[in-house]
């Protein structure tokens, strides 16, 4: 699975690991649609998760797929700006990223481009902030 | 939909927050042409509590009360996963009979939560017996905890590297007793609701969830074995004891309300089996692994996963070298199968909204988090 | 606004009831029968609370068991109302949060009088183990006057039938002449 996403994807791939039944990626942000459409049609068809990290300097998106009939996981580590981080959406791609990119804009302020109705979903429509960021206060 | 000589218009109802079926604070804006509903907008977040945020504030082992609150109908499985994901971080390993113990605790819990899914469906549909009956049972199963656990439904029993105490004296006849009873019970739901008329023609061929749409919106547990699909953590990443016990994974095929909660009740009747097996393959010894006194994994994340009775819990802890989190994800099967809810209500009736609502059984604790 | 307050405000005219009660109690003889009606009303509305289903979070699951066949809360005369405008009593059982808050308070107003409010479990008491949460209320005495306070994380039924019990004895000891007997 490596080597086809690397002879596909190449640099955009900027690291990889394998961690248990985890094959952990990181990838750079313009190509996250791509590898994941490929992910999808190489039988990773289950959108596990999608959520965000707060590392001090940079904030990660963390997308996880699995492939149900082998359990095998592939995880997604995009990194991105603190602030006014853009991302491209996977609601093309998973119809189950819609409501979990919400949430992650909501807490982490990344904005999901091509995302159908992207607005906050767990905190009030006026709520100023992102408040998962570490500059929020608890 | 009949085109009319009378002049229509779509109406907007609001169901929710404060409502006897939402199961908890959920706010649905219903698009209603007549009565049939043409779109459906789930606004969540009343029971936003904060917990991840929270998280960052205590250390890991104060961070084991909060995921009670999470799936509080279950709340085990949330102990479970996150334990398993700081366990994995540390490089600890409970020792075998507090993994038999906290499988004999998670179906304790899984029976637990179904039984509040069928007194409650049932209630929903108006068979209000059936409420009361599901509480009944559900009363033996708290009766157990608060004699293991002291405490009814938030235990917070399974702890970093094992489980809070053992077992006391008497715990596994009263168990077994239960184990004993429970197929009695469910015979007797049976009877009350499997073959009633009016249960089959409000919950058989009603909100239907295709297998692919399923799979491709991230839906699990018995929402996706209602569909079919065979995917069960217990199965395909098997922790604690699961490994040795024997157990059938509970599928349908019809993809409605009807088989969702056939899953569910053939799961109760599996976890009998499973706890009787761990009763009986109780293994002596420590029922605490040797933990450090001050928690502190060093950096790195890992994820933690379970079978929870409303399917994938996933828990994702990002450790950085400190005594507390520096990130905690709760990875909710009810926020994922709410997302798909709006298709899944469309074209049906207003009268089946309950009915869809009810069988993919959420929780708000664990949407809102 | 006060905890623990009557329902009225402070400054409301008095209404015909007690401004009657308060002339009768002039008269010899007039306050035996005041509180024989007093009696008679306080037992009658402590008899018959119905209560208003809010379930937020895990308390609700314990006042679910309450009221379920083991512990059962209708003996008491209690009966769940499905909306506000048949409620007596308001079970705030779980935890508050800011969305949730403008919600509640429109379900209290739209209470009729007399009406009571218990907060069940520590988060609706004081916030509970969200203390420092960004989204928690501190508990919903902040929103609605609270009767009583019921403490457990989550209660046990029967400290929710006790906290029930002692609402009782405080409607006992109010009177239709508006001032209350503590």
């Amino acid at each position: 699975m490596l080597e086809a996403l690397q002879s596909q994807f190449g640099e955009a791939i900027i690291s990889a690991e394998q961690v248990g039944r985890e094959l952990r990626l990181r990838v750079s942000a313009n190509r996250i649609q791509d590898i994941a459409r490929c992910c999808k049609e190489k039988g990773f068809a289950y959108p596990a998760d999608i959520t965000a990290t707060d590392t001090g300097t940079e904030l990660h998106v963390v997308y996880r797929l699995m492939r149900l009939e082998t359990d095998e996981q592939i995880v997604i580590s995009v990194p991105v700006s603190r602030t006014g981080g853009r991302l491209p959406s996977l609601c093309g791609v998973f119809a189950g990223a819609e409501w979990p990119e919400r949430e992650v804009y909501d807490l982490f302020g990344v904005r999901f481009d091509g995302h159908p109705d992207l607005r906050r979903i767990l905190l009030t429509d006026d709520w100023e902030g992102h408040p998962l960021l570490k500059t929020s206060r608890t | 939909m009949t085109q009319s000589l009378t002049p229509t218009e779509h109406v907007t109802l609001n169901m929710g927050p404060q409502h006897p079926s939402t199961h908890g604070v959920l706010r649905l804006e219903l698009q209603l042409e007549g009565e049939v509903i043409i779109g459906c907008r789930p606004i969540i977040g009343y029971l936003h509590r904060g917990i991840e945020k929270i998280a960052e504030a205590r250390t890991y082992p104060q961070v084991v009360p909060y995921t009670d609150r999470l799936d509080y109908l279950s709340s085990a499985s949330n102990n479970m996963a996150y334990v398993q994901a700081v366990e994995k971080l540390l490089g600890v390993e409970a020792p075998e009979r507090a993994k038999f113990l906290r499988v004999v605790l998670l179906e304790l819990n899984r029976i637990a939560s179904h039984l509040v899914f069928i007194a409650t469906f049932a209630n929903d549909l108006a068979a209000t017996t059936v409420f009361l009956y599901g509480i009944r049972e559900r009363e033996l199963i708290m009766d157990l905890f608060e004699m293991w656990a002291g405490a009814r439904l938030t235990q917070s029993w399974i702890r970093i590297g094992g489980v809070g105490q053992d077992i006391p004296d008497g715990f596994v006849e009263r168990a077994r007793e239960f184990c004993r009873m429970l197929p009695g019970r469910l015979d007797e739901y049976d009877r009350l609701l499997t073959g009633n008329r009016i249960f089959r023609a409000r919950t058989e061929g009603v909100g239907i969830l295709p297998r692919e749409m399923g799979i491709d919106y991230g839906a699990s547990g018995p929402t996706l074995r209602g569909s079919g699909v065979s995917f069960d953590i217990r199965r395909v990443e098997p922790y604690e004891a699961y490994p040795a016990l024997d157990f059938e994974v509970a599928v349908q095929p019809a993809c409605d309300c009807m088989a969702r909660y056939l899953v569910r009740m053939k799961e109760m009747r599996e976890s009998v089996r499973i706890i009787e097996q761990c009763l009986r393959q109780l293994p002596a010894g420590e029922v605490m692994a040797k933990v450090p006194r001050a928690i502190r994994p060093p950096a790195g994340e890992a994820y933690g996963r379970v079978e929870s009775p409303r399917g994938d819990f996933g828990c994702y802890v990002v450790s950085d070298g400190s005594a507390q989190p520096a990130r905690v994800h709760f990875r909710a099967p009810s926020f994922i199968h709410l997302g798909a809810l709006p298709r899944m209500l469309q074209g049906w009736k207003i009268g089946d909204v309950v009915a869809i609502l009810g069988s993919i059984d959420i929780v708000l604790g664990e949407v809102d988090r | 606004m006060g905890v623990g307050q009557p329902s009225h405000q402070e400054g409301d005219r008095p209404n015909l009831a007690t401004r009657a009660a308060n002339v009768a109690c002039r008269v010899p003889g007039g306050s035996v029968v005041v509180t024989t009606v007093d009696y008679v009303l306080n037992w009658a509305k402590s008899s018959s609370l119905w209560y208003l289903t809010y379930g937020l979070a895990c308390c609700a699951i314990e006042m679910m068991c309450t009221a379920a066949s083991h512990y059962d809360l209708d003996r008491f005369g209690l009966i769940f109302r499905g909306t506000p405008r048949q409620s007596d009593l308001m079970f705030v059982s779980g935890t508050v949060t800011k969305k949730m808050a403008p919600v509640l308070r429109q379900l209290y107003d739209q209470m009729p009088d007399p009406k009571y409010v218990i907060a069940m479990g520590g988060c609706a008491c004081a916030g509970g183990p969200f203390h420092d949460s960004y989204f928690v209320v501190q508990g919903v005495d902040e929103i609605v006057p609270v009767d009583i306070y019921i403490a457990g994380c989550p209660p046990r039924p029967e400290a929710l039938i006790d906290g029930i019990f002692r609402l009782q004895q405080k409607i006992h000891r109010t009177s239709i002449r508006g001032e209350r007997r503590c």
